[in-house]
C-alpha cells in the first residue's frame, strides 16, 4: 500500500462534479495527452512551477531565495529556468503577490482524509469526496489507498476517469467506488490516437469490466471544435450508453479556453489554440445527437 | 401542502404594495425627510404639554397621558384595498404644524432624553387575542380594586396600572376611531367597495378591544397593537398563536386557504407602511412550541409563500429548523431563499434553545424563542431584555492594546494585555448601560401599554423598563471580533511563528496605513496568510479564545436589575459605520475600511469555499451569543437548491446559530450601483437584517460586494 502521492489540488464544496456537497481530490500525473488538455497542470507526475506575468511585479525576492539560482531578470522580465528547479516552493513562499504556485505537493494518505475530514458534515446522503486529475489512476496504489480509508469513513465516492488505466488496478480499485464519472472523449480510434497520443481500446476495456460488475456510471464527453465535433461521434456516444446499463447517464462538456493561460504560466507552447468558449447552443446540439440513440438522460454541464 | 404553495398573489396585493413602496417613509422613490414621521411626536408633546395637571401627579402618569393623547387624536388612514388596515398620517406637516412642532419641542426641553435601546420587545399576543383591550382592562380595574391603598407601599402599582389603563383607553379611542372612519367609506361608496368597506368596519368594530374572533380579527388585532406602538417589535411566533384562528375559520368553510393567504401578505405588507427606513419588524416560523412539539403548519407556509409575495425587507423573518422539521416545507424555505428574496434566515432552533437554558431560561421559553426583530434571541412574552447594549468595537480596543506592545512582548502577553483592556472597557460600558437602565427604572418612556403584554408585570404591578418582566438580560453587542481574531492571526504568524517582521515594524506599517513599502505587506497578508474562514486549525483556535474571553468578560457581571449579560456578535449595519473610525489593523485591513460583517470571517479572506467558512464560524459555537449572530453566505444565482439544502443540513448539525443568504451575482449587484432604477427591487442581506440594495449607502454597497462571492 502506497501511504503517499502527488496532489494538485483540493476543492471543497465543488458544485460541479458529482451529486450533493463534494470535495474534489486532484491526482496529478496522466497518461494521456489530449492537445486541448483543461488541466495542462495535470499532466506530468512530478511538481511544476506555474508563473503568472501579469502578477509579477519584478521585485525579486524570489531569485533571493532560490539556491538553484533558476530565477533572473532577463530583458526586464523574469526568467525561469525550469530544469534546475528542485520543486522546494521557497519562491513561492516569499511572493507576495501570489505570481508563483507550486503545483504538485506531497500528500499522504492521512493528510488528505484530515482535510476531507474538515468539511464532511456536509456531505449528508449525496455528496462525498470526488478523486480526479489528470489521472487518479496513474497513481494506482496511492488511490486505492485513499479508495480504502474513504470507504471505512463512509464516504460517498465518484472517481472522474479517462478509463485508461492498468487493468489489474482498475478492477482492484473499482469495487470501492460508488460513482464513475467516466470521460469518452472520442469514439473513432484513429482519431483519438491523434488528439490523445493512445489508442482507446483500453478506455473501452475497462468500460467494458464496469458493465460487467454493474457499476454506476455517469460517460462525460468532452465537445472539442474541430477534433471531435461530429455528429456522427456523439451518435455514437447514444448508441454506447443505450447499450451498457452501467451508464446512468451522459453529460457533455463544452470547450472552454482556461487551459490555455495555464499552458502560458507553465512555459509551455500550446498544440491547440481554440479560444473561444464553445457555446451552450451548439454543446445541445451535438447532446441532441446523444439523444437520438438513447433514452437515458444527456445533459450539458456548464 | 404544495397547493398553498401554489397560491399567486393577488393583484389587490401588488397593488398595496406599490403604493406602500411609493408613499411610506422607507420608499425607495422618496427622499426620506424628517416630517414624514414626526406627526407623532408633535401629537405626544402636545399631549405631554395639555395634560392634566391633577391627574398628572407623577412624570411616568403625564407620558401616559401624552400616549393617550397622542393615540385619540392620531388621524385614521385607510387605503383603499386594504385588509389589514391602520398606519400613521404621513402627510407632510403644514407650515401652521411646523410652527406648532417647534413650538412644542421648545416647551418640552425639560422632558427627560429616552435612554438605552427600547422596544424590541415580543409581547404575549395570546392574552391581547383571548381577552382584548376591554379584557385587559378588566384586570388592570381588578387589580386597582384588590389594592390595599393604605399602605403606601402600593403607591407604584396604583401609578403603574393607572398609566396601563390611560394609554389603553387611547387605544381604544384609536380602534374606535378606524371603526368609524371604515364606516364613512363605505357610506360614500358603492358596490364590492361599499362591502369591503363595511367587512373592514366590522373587524375594526370588534378588534382590539373586543377578543378576536376570526383569522382576519386576529390579525388586526396584532397589526393595531403593534403600529400604534410606533416602534419595531417582534411578532414572535405567528404560525404558533394564530393557528387556532386560522384552522377554526378553515374548517368552518369561513374563508377559503386563497383568502387566507391574502391576509397574511396584507398582514406582512402592513408592517412597512409605518416603518421608518432602516428598520424592522421581526417574526419567528416553524421550530417547536412552549412543550418542545414541532410548529409546522398550513399557516408556516402561508408566511413562507408571502414572502414571494411581498418581496420587501420587512418583516425580518427566521425559520426555525429542528430535526422534526418536514423535508417538504424545508425544501420550500430553500425555493423561497433561492428566488432572491434574501429571506427567511434559518435558525438552529435546538441549538439556541440548549444555549438559552444554559443560561438559566426555563425550558418553555428555551423551546419558543423568537428573534427580536434582527437577530437577537428573546423568549416570547415574557422578556424586557435590552439588545445591542452597547454596539462594541473590539477591533478598536484591540488596536490600543497593540500600541502599548514591543519587541519585547510575547503573543501571550499580547492576548493578555488585550484581555485586560477589554475587561476595563466592558466594565465602563456596562456601568453606563446600567445608569440607563437606572434612568428607564425612574423616567423611562416605553409605552406601558406594551408592558401589559409581558410577563410578569401585571403580576409585579410594574413596567419592563422598572425591570417587572421575567427576564432581563443586557445583550451588549461585539463588532470586528474577527478583525481581531485575524489581526491576531496575522501576528502571531508573520512576527512570532515566521519572524518575517517585528513587532515594531507591524505597528509602524499600521501607522502609515500599509502605504508606500508597506503595501507589499498588506499584499502578503491577504495572498499568504492562512486565514480564519477557511477551517485552519490556527486562526479557529484564536477565534475560540477570544470570543471565549468575550463571554469570560461579561459572565462575571450583572445588571443593575440583577440579571445576566449575554454579549451578541452581529453587526446590523454598523460594522460598516464603525469601520469609518477604525484605524489599520494587522489583519490587512486599511483605516476606514468597514469591519467584518456580522459574524462572518473578514470579507474576501473565507475564499475556500462556503463549507470551509462555516466551519470555522462553528468552531467558536455562536449559539453561545444570544444577544443574535448573523451569518452571511452569498452564493451565484446558479447554486441549485439541493446544494444550498445540503449546506444548511451540514450548518444545523453544529452549534450555529443563524444562517442567511445572498444569492446574487457580483454582476448584477455592480450593474444595481450603476443603474439602481433596473434594480428597485434587489433585497440584500445586511447584518441581521434585509434592505434594498439601491437604497444603503454606498459604503455598504461596497462592503456586500467585497464579501466573498462562493462561484466554485
Amino acid at each position: 500500500m502506497k501511504n503517499s502521492g502527488t496532489i494538485f489540488n483540493i476543492q471543497h464544496f465543488s458544485l460541479h462534479d458529482g451529486a450533493g456537497i463534494r470535495t474534489v481530490v486532484f491526482l496529478k500525473g496522466c497518461p494521456l495527452d489530449c492537445i486541448w488538455c483543461h488541466n495542462p497542470e495535470s499532466k506530468k507526475s512530478k511538481p511544476e512551477i506555474l508563473f503568472s506575468y501579469d502578477k509579477c511585479v519584478g521585485c525579486l525576492k524570489c531569485a533571493q531565495v532560490c539556491n538553484g539560482g533558476c530565477l533572473a531578470k532577463a530583458d526586464g522580465i523574469l526568467n525561469i529556468n525550469r530544469k534546475n528547479c528542485i520543486f522546494c516552493g521557497k519562491c513561492e513562499e516569499v511572493c507576495s503577490f501570489d505570481a508563483i504556485s507550486l503545483i504538485g505537493k506531497s500528500y499522504t494518505a492521512d493528510e488528505v482524509l484530515d482535510e476531507l475530514k474538515k468539511d464532511d458534515i456536509f456531505f449528508g446522503n449525496d455528496g462525498g469526496v470526488t478523486f480526479s486529475g489528470g489521472e487518479p489512476f496513474a497513481q494506482p496504489d496511492f488511490l486505492l489507498t485513499l479508495l480504502k480509508k474513504c470507504k471505512e469513513k463512509g464516504y460517498n465516492i465518484c472517481v472522474e476517469t479517462s478509463g485508461y488505466a492498468n487493468e489489474e488496478a482498475f478492477k482492484e480499485c473499482a469495487e470501492y467506488i460508488d460513482t464513475f464519472l467516466f470521460d469518452i472523449k472520442e469514439t473513432d480510434n484513429e482519431k483519438h490516437k491523434e488528439f490523445t497520443g493512445k489508442d482507446n481500446g483500453l478506455i473501452l476495456k475497462n468500460l467494458e469490466y464496469l458493465e460487467k460488475i454493474n457499476a454506476n456510471v455517469v460517460l462525460r464527453c468532452p465537445v472539442i471544435p474541430n477534433c471531435n465535433d461530429s455528429l456522427e461521434h456523439f451518435e455514437n456516444i447514444g448508441i454506447l450508453a443505450q447499450k451498457l446499463s452501467c451508464v446512468k447517464s451522459v453529460e457533455l462538456l463544452p470547450y472552454h479556453p482556461l487551459g490555455l493561460n495555464k499552458l502560458k504560466q507553465l512555459g509551455a507552447e500550446a498544440k491547440y489554440n481554440e479560444q473561444e468558449f464553445l457555446n451552450k447552443e451548439t454543446a445541445e446540439r451535438f447532446a441532441d445527437a446523444v439523444r437520438l440513440n438513447t433514452i437515458k438522460s444527456v445533459i450539458v454541464n456548464v | 401542502m404544495k397547493n398553498i404553495a401554489n397560491i399567486k398573489v393577488t393583484d389587490r396585493i401588488l397593488n398595496l404594495r406599490e403604493y406602500y413602496l411609493n408613499n411610506s417613509p422607507m420608499s425607495v422613490n422618496r427622499d426620506l425627510t424628517p416630517w414624514h414621521c414626526h406627526r407623532t411626536r408633535l401629537l405626544y408633546l402636545e399631549g405631554y404639554a395639555k395634560a392634566d395637571w391633577y391627574k398628572a401627579t407623577t412624570l411616568r402618569m403625564r407620558f401616559s397621558l401624552a400616549e393617550r393623547y397622542l393615540l385619540s387624536n392620531m388621524k385614521p388612514v385607510i387605503i383603499k384595498g386594504e385588509l389589514i388596515t391602520g398606519q400613521p398620517d404621513l402627510h407632510p406637516f403644514t407650515e401652521e404644524e411646523k410652527a406648532k412642532f417647534w413650538e412644542y419641542e421648545r416647551k418640552s426641553h425639560m422632558m427627560p432624553v429616552k435612554r438605552g435601546r427600547d422596544s424590541h420587545l415580543a409581547m404575549d399576543y395570546e392574552l391581547l387575542l383571548k381577552e382584548g383591550i376591554d379584557g385587559i382592562l378588566n384586570i388592570l380595574n381588578k387589580k386597582i380594586e384588590e389594592l390595599d391603598l393604605e399602605n403606601g407601599l402600593n403607591t407604584e402599582k396604583y401609578e403603574y396600572y393607572t398609566c396601563c389603563i390611560e394609554e389603553l383607553e387611547g387605544l381604544k379611542t384609536l380602534a374606535q376611531n378606524y371603526a368609524d372612519e371604515a364606516l364613512r367609506l363605505a357610506q360614500s361608496s358603492k358596490g364590492n367597495e361599499k362591502e369591503e368597506y363595511l367587512a373592514l368596519y366590522e373587524t375594526l368594530k370588534q378588534v382590539p378591544i373586543h377578543p378576536a374572533r376570526s383569522f382576519r380579527e386576529a390579525l388586526q388585532a396584532v397589526h393595531t397593537y403593534t403600529w400604534s406602538l410606533f416602534d419595531i417589535y417582534s411578532y414572535g411566533k405567528v404560525d404558533y398563536f394564530l393557528y387556532p384562528y386560522y384552522k377554526h375559520d378553515i374548517d368552518n368553510g369561513i374563508i377559503t386557504k386563497e383568502e387566507a393567504q391574502e391576509l397574511v401578505d396584507s398582514f406582512i405588507l402592513q408592517s412597512i407602511s409605518n416603518m421608518s427606513a432602516w428598520a424592522a419588524e421581526g417574526l419567528m416560523l416553524g421550530g417547536r412550541d412552549k412543550d418542545g412539539k414541532p410548529v409546522e403548519n398550513e399557516l408556516t407556509w402561508h408566511f413562507l409563500n408571502a414572502i414571494t409575495h411581498t418581496r420587501l425587507p420587512d418583516p425580518n423573518i427566521g425559520f426555525c429548523v429542528t430535526d422534526q422539521t418536514s423535508e417538504e416545507i424545508f425544501n420550500f424555505a430553500i425555493k423561497v431563499i433561492k428566488s432572491g428574496n434574501a429571506q427567511p434566515s434559518i435558525w438552529n432552533s435546538d441549538a439556541v434553545t440548549r444555549s438559552m437554558i444554559k443560561n438559566g431560561y426555563e425550558a418553555e421559553h428555551a423551546n419558543m424563542f423568537t428573534l427580536s426583530t434582527c437577530v437577537e434571541v428573546t423568549p416570547i412574552g415574557c422578556s424586557g431584555v435590552s439588545i445591542t447594549s452597547p454596539y462594541i468595537n473590539l477591533l478598536k480596543i484591540f488596536l490600543q492594546s497593540f500600541e502599548k506592545c514591543d519587541n519585547n512582548t510575547s503573543f501571550e502577553e499580547i492576548f493578555e494585555t488585550f484581555k485586560a483592556d477589554f475587561k476595563i472597557y466592558a466594565k465602563k460600558e456596562m456601568l453606563n448601560e446600567n445608569l440607563w437602565q437606572l434612568e428607564r427604572r425612574r423616567n423611562g418612556r416605553d409605552p406601558m401599554r406594551a408592558s401589559v403584554l409581558i410577563h410578569d408585570c401585571i403580576e409585579k404591578g410594574n413596567s419592563h423598563d422598572s425591570g417587572a418582566a421575567k427576564y432581563n438580560f443586557i445583550e451588549p453587542n461585539i463588532l470586528g471580533m474577527q478583525n481581531t481574531s485575524e489581526s491576531l492571526n496575522c501576528i502571531y504568524r508573520l512576527v512570532f511563528k515566521d519572524k518575517k517582521l517585528t513587532l515594531e515594524d507591524f505597528k509602524e506599517a499600521l501607522k502609515e496605513n500599509y502605504e508606500g513599502k508597506y503595501e507589499e505587506l498588506r499584499i502578503f497578508i491577504i495572498n499568504k496568510i492562512a486565514h480564519f474562514g477557511t477551517s485552519d486549525g490556527i486562526s479557529d483556535k484564536i477565534q475560540k479564545g477570544v470570543s471565549d474571553m468575550v463571554l469570560e468578560t461579561f459572565s462575571g457581571m450583572t445588571t443593575v436589575r440583577g440579571a445576566k449579560v449575554i454579549p451578541g456578535a452581529f453587526s446590523y449595519r454598523d460594522h460598516e459605520m464603525h469601520g469609518r473610525n477604525t484605524s489599520a489593523s494587522p489583519d490587512g485591513r486599511k483605516e476606514g475600511m468597514p469591519l467584518n460583517d456580522g459574524s462572518c470571517p473578514v470579507q474576501g479572506y473565507d475564499d475556500k469555499g462556503p463549507t470551509l467558512s462555516l466551519m470555522s464560524t462553528a468552531s467558536w459555537e455562536p449559539s453561545r451569543f444570544l444577544g443574535g449572530t448573523s451569518v452571511n453566505v452569498q452564493l451565484n444565482e446558479d447554486t441549485s437548491e439541493e446544494k444550498i439544502a445540503a449546506l444548511i443540513k451540514g450548518y444545523l448539525k453544529t452549534e450555529g446559530a443563524q444562517l442567511q443568504f445572498n444569492i446574487v451575482n457580483v454582476e448584477t449587484l455592480k450593474d444595481a450601483q450603476k443603474n439602481p432604477e433596473k434594480h428597485r427591487d434587489l433585497l440584500v442581506r445586511i447584518g441581521g437584517y434585509s434592505d434594498f440594495f439601491v437604497k444603503i449607502p454606498k459604503g455598504l454597497q461596497d462592503e456586500i460586494i467585497s464579501r466573498t462571492h462562493n462561484k466554485f
